[in-house]
């Protein structure tokens, strides 16, 4: 039978998949993309944490917190979308200037 | 105390794991592929692979919004982006840190699955919860999420939804003005 512990190895072998990525990928959208599937095992954790566990806080708020991993989870999709879009729009204003999205030759404030 | 049944046949184990190595190997191709495109398209299968896991979960709206925005709106924006440059044939290179970094992902790995493992989680169906909410209301609530999730965040979480409308409407106007030819 599946249990939460599944899911939650799932999600941390995705991390660590993901966070491997971002750490040695030299193109930036590589790095984008590694981010986004950092994004997507922190909403698993949020989604199976909701469905497996219990609020401690239950009865005082209302039967609806049984549901707040996927609120959160909604708020995370928010957020990683908004990042999207202003991280490709950084990437293609750089391009334009450089010629490069290697991340290793941006260095313009390093020097 | 949850709706038992679904998740108990095999049929489900069978399908969650299907699902997971889906996920894992869409996972690993986009971090491993030489080509940048196919990461891209791997990208969506992964992502395609967690909306299943999301309907597993009893999280169907969830598992909508993966589809229509991870699966489809930011790969799509990724892929416009590879196609703008010119860098795509150089391929998708790894840098120095090559060999730190496998190191610290797979101790990060290891020290996560020890702490799951060893943590005791307050299960829903090992919990005593007769005297607060009958388990025909648990079952109600989580087979039909959605709902509860707009009485949340209209509610309790309204401030943050306000927020989160802000935050994409600066982030497109940076977007346009950041992109914008001058």
């Amino acid at each position: 039978m599946i249990g939460l512990d599944h899911y939650l190895i799932l999600a941390a072998v995705l991390f660590s998949i993901g966070l491997y990525g971002a750490l040695t990928k030299k193109n930036a959208i590589a790095i984008l993309m590694s981010i986004e599937i950092l994004f997507n095992s922190v909403n698993l954790t949020a989604v199976a944490l909701a469905r497996h566990t219990i609020p401690l806080l239950l009865t005082q708020q209302g039967f609806e917190l049984l549901m707040t991993g996927q609120a959160f989870a909604v708020f995370v999709v928010a957020v990683a979308a908004a990042e999207v879009a202003l991280g490709l729009a950084i990437v293609i204003a750089i391009y334009r200037n450089r010629q490069t999205v290697d991340v290793g030759k941006i260095n313009l404030l390093r020097r | 105390m949850i709706p038992t049944g679904i998740e108990q046949s095999t049929a489900f184990t069978v399908a969650w794991w299907v699902m997971a190595c889906v996920v894992v190997l869409g996972a690993l191709m986009v971090v491993l592929l030489p080509d940048l495109l196919k990461a891209a398209l791997s990208l969506v299968l992964s992502f395609m692979g967690i909306a299943a896991l999301f309907v597993m979960l009893g999280a169907e709206f969830l598992a909508v919004v993966q589809l229509l925005i991870y699966a489809g709106a930011i790969p799509i924006l990724i892929i416009f982006a590879i196609l703008v440059m010119q860098d795509v044939q150089r391929g998708n290179p790894s840098n120095r840190l090559r060999f730190p970094a496998l190191v610290l992902a797979s101790l990060l790995l290891v020290i996560v699955i020890f702490v799951v493992v060893n943590t005791q989680w307050n299960l829903i169906h090992l919990a005593n919860l007769s005297d607060t909410i009958s388990s025909s209301q648990i079952q109600e609530i989580y087979s039909n999420s959605t709902p509860m999730i707009g009485k949340l965040l209209l509610s309790k979480y309204v401030l943050a939804v306000e927020v989160a409308a802000l935050l994409l409407l600066a982030s497109i106007i940076g977007a346009i003005a950041l992109v914008r030819e001058r």
